[in-house]
């Protein structure tokens, strides 16, 4: 990769107040997006994917969230740097973030209309008409059938694939350069998950846009991302292109999660999953974490292990990711 | 919307038709015959009679109850035994005054409340929240009278800032007319203010942790917008529920006021009538604060509609 990223995020660490202490929900994890890519941010939940777009965002929630170290570079600023009053201007225009619960997402007491139009007002100083002549434009484009008369009705009004819709239309209504969708379609049924993944992938092309696209579902990733990058247990275990990741995983962790993809053609075999559970926020263990649940654990998992590449564009964090042969998607 | 206000108003018929028996039953609750008071202070039976007949007290209840419905209808609650005013023009002149204290007593809990148990939210657990949960705890104990006696031996009679007592109209001069309600209006604000505080509290706490407070968030809407328009209009809907709680239940507090401060409102009207036996001013008083319970009803009730959008269509 030649290109310049628009994002760089690197050795990020984000700390939670738990019960004992500061514990790190996210450590040293780093990833690029490049303009105009999709990028798959996976894992189970508590892994740290949230943590990590929210930390990109700037809204890690305060009593908890701390950052503890780290960049976060976006289009050439450390973001990590910036004060609250430039962060937000920012927030909304440049980076855009859609989230997973459509149903609650958007405020009951506006119309759709203005909940998109006051983005506008906020980011181009707009007036009211002008404002909300962009919203009923960005109802229109993200599919909202009778745009104008949908604009002044309210979120109960609206399914929940036409809501997050309508989070859609909120977030790219300033035609922002990075879209964060954190788990955007998990909440929906499968038919219109696949509806509003088309519609993303149109829009980002369209709009010329990256995206970081969080989820835990790897059929998804195939579908719209052009490179994954895994993560668990708060850390990076595993990045390369998306195809790459299908066909030959270089990490245990990422071969599980293929091998427990549920497959049409497997009927009557029960289903695979990955043994045990992730450790504990706060009960991370000095070498590999995902070490207790690996099928090709050995002495040498006990210390300590970073990412290293393993070859063109992709890294591991695995001591024992050249010794071996690991099933890709059935 | 207007189908909503139009609907609660049909509500509002039978329940006025209800109150308006129980409040002339009060007659046969209140102790002592205004034909006795009347007569004088070495009455003599005959005497008493007349007045009693001349009352009408000498005719059956229900006979009585339905004589004075109809009057009430019309827009007659008759004269006072006393001074032979219509107790309607009393109430026309005395009800701006317990208006206004009241009007002006919601209005600073109102603000007052909301605006410290908006900020206590902020920042649950900080030194304000603790401050203003010590404060809404006394603020509810504390009776108004005491504070109303409390303020006026400090900023009026101490500090001379405000009148002690009396009043001015608010058409003649409004910037006296603050000036004599302030300190009544605060006394008879605080409890309720203190009570709004608790529920703003709690409401806008749960309200700022909701999903749509992160998405006007991630909008780029600084603090105040955030807080302002996406937390208050929802976390509205029990904040006025309690403030019309209170608000019905400062209706009474009025009584003790006026007498505190010498205010020529309905409560002092109340007090004295009470004392006369002096019925048909009693049922009208207490028909008119009734009527003002069941007003701030119907506009809590209202307002429901604007805080919530669901409710407009159901």
């Amino acid at each position: 990769m030649t290109e310049t990223p628009l994002l760089e995020v690197s050795g990020l660490r984000v700390e939670f107040a738990t019960a004992s202490g500061m514990a790190a929900a996210v450590d040293d994890v780093s990833f690029s997006v490049a303009p105009g890519e999709t990028v798959g941010l996976v894992g189970e939940s508590g892994s740290g994917k949230t943590v990590t777009s929210l930390s990109i965002m700037g809204l890690l929630p305060r009593e908890a969230g701390r950052l503890a170290g780290g960049s976060i570079v976006f289009d050439g600023t450390d973001l990590t740097r910036l004060s609250e009053r430039r962060m937000r201007s920012l927030r909304g225009s440049a980076i855009s973030m859609v989230f997973q619960e459509p149903m609650t997402s958007l405020n009951p007491a506006y119309t759709v209309g203005d909940q998109i139009a006051e983005a506008v007002r906020r980011h181009r100083g707009a007036g009211r008409r002008a404002a909300w002549e962009e919203a009923v434009r960005a109802l229109d484009m993200v599919g909202i059938p009778g745009a104008a008369r949908r604009a002044r009705q309210y979120p109960h009004e609206f399914s929940g694939g036409m809501r997050q819709r309508v989070m859609l239309a909120i977030a790219l209504v300033c035609k922002p350069r990075l879209l964060i969708a954190d788990e955007p379609t998990t909440a929906l049924d499968v038919t219109i998950q696949a509806q509003l993944l088309d519609l993303l992938a149109e829009l980002r092309r369209e709009l010329g846009m990256s995206m970081l696209f969080v989820t835990h579902d790897l059929g998804v990733v195939a579908e719209i991302c052009d490179r994954v990058v895994v993560m668990y247990a708060g850390q990076v275990v595993e990045q390369a292109p998306a195809r790459a990741v299908f066909h030959e995983p270089a990490h245990p962790y990422t071969a599980a999660l293929l091998a427990a993809m549920p497959q049409a053609e497997t009927e009557g075999e029960e289903l695979a999953y990955i043994p045990g559970r992730p450790p504990a926020l706060g009960a991370w263990p000095d070498g590999c974490r995902f070490a207790d649940r690996c099928g090709h654990v050995a002495e040498v998992c006990a210390s300590p292990v970073s990412l290293a590449e393993t070859g063109e564009g992709r890294a591991a964090r695995c001591a024992r990711t050249s010794e071996l042969v690991l099933g890709g998607a059935r | 919307m207007l189908g909503l206000i139009g609907r609660r108003l049909l509500v509002l018929l039978p329940l006025l038709m209800v109150i308006s028996f129980l409040v002339f039953s009060l007659i046969l609750l209140i102790p002592g015959d205004p034909a006795v008071a009347l007569a004088g202070d070495q009455p003599d039976p005959k005497r008493i009679a007349e007045i009693r007949e001349m009352l009408g007290l000498d005719q059956p209840f229900f006979q009585r109850y339905l004589d004075w419905l109809g009057a009430v209808l019309q827009g007659d609650l008759g004269r006072s035994l006393f001074t032979d005013v219509p107790v309607l023009e009393s109430l026309a002149t005395r009800l701006p005054v317990t208006l206004s204290l009241a009007a002006l007593a919601v209005v600073f809990a109102l603000l007052l409340g909301f605006a410290v148990g908006s900020l206590a939210a902020l920042r649950p657990g900080g030194l304000l929240d603790r401050f203003a949960t010590v404060a809404a705890s006394a603020g509810i104990a504390v009776p108004y009278f005491w504070v109303g006696m409390a303020l006026v031996s400090v900023f009026s009679l101490g500090l001379t800032w405000f009148p002690a007592v009396g009043y001015t109209a608010l058409s003649q001069d409004p910037v006296g007319w603050l000036h004599h309600l302030a300190i009544p209006a605060i006394a008879l604000g605080l409890a309720p203010a203190a009570a709004v505080a608790r529920q703003a509290r709690s409401a806008m706490g749960t309200v700022l942790r909701g999903d749509y407070i992160r998405t006007a968030r991630a909008k780029g809407l600084g603090p105040f917008h955030v807080v302002v328009k996406h937390g208050m209009k929802n976390a509205a809907v029990p904040v006025v529920t309690v403030l019309g709680t209170e608000a019905a239940r400062l209706i009474g507090g009025t009584v003790v006021m006026e007498q505190l401060f010498a205010l020529p409102g309905i409560g002092q009207l109340a007090y004295q009538a009470v004392f006369n036996r002096d019925f048909p001013v009693v049922q009208g008083v207490v028909m008119a604060a009734a009527v003002g319970v069941l007003l701030i009803n119907l506009i809590v009730d209202v307002s429901y509609g604007y805080f919530n959008p669901r409710i407009r269509q159901t």
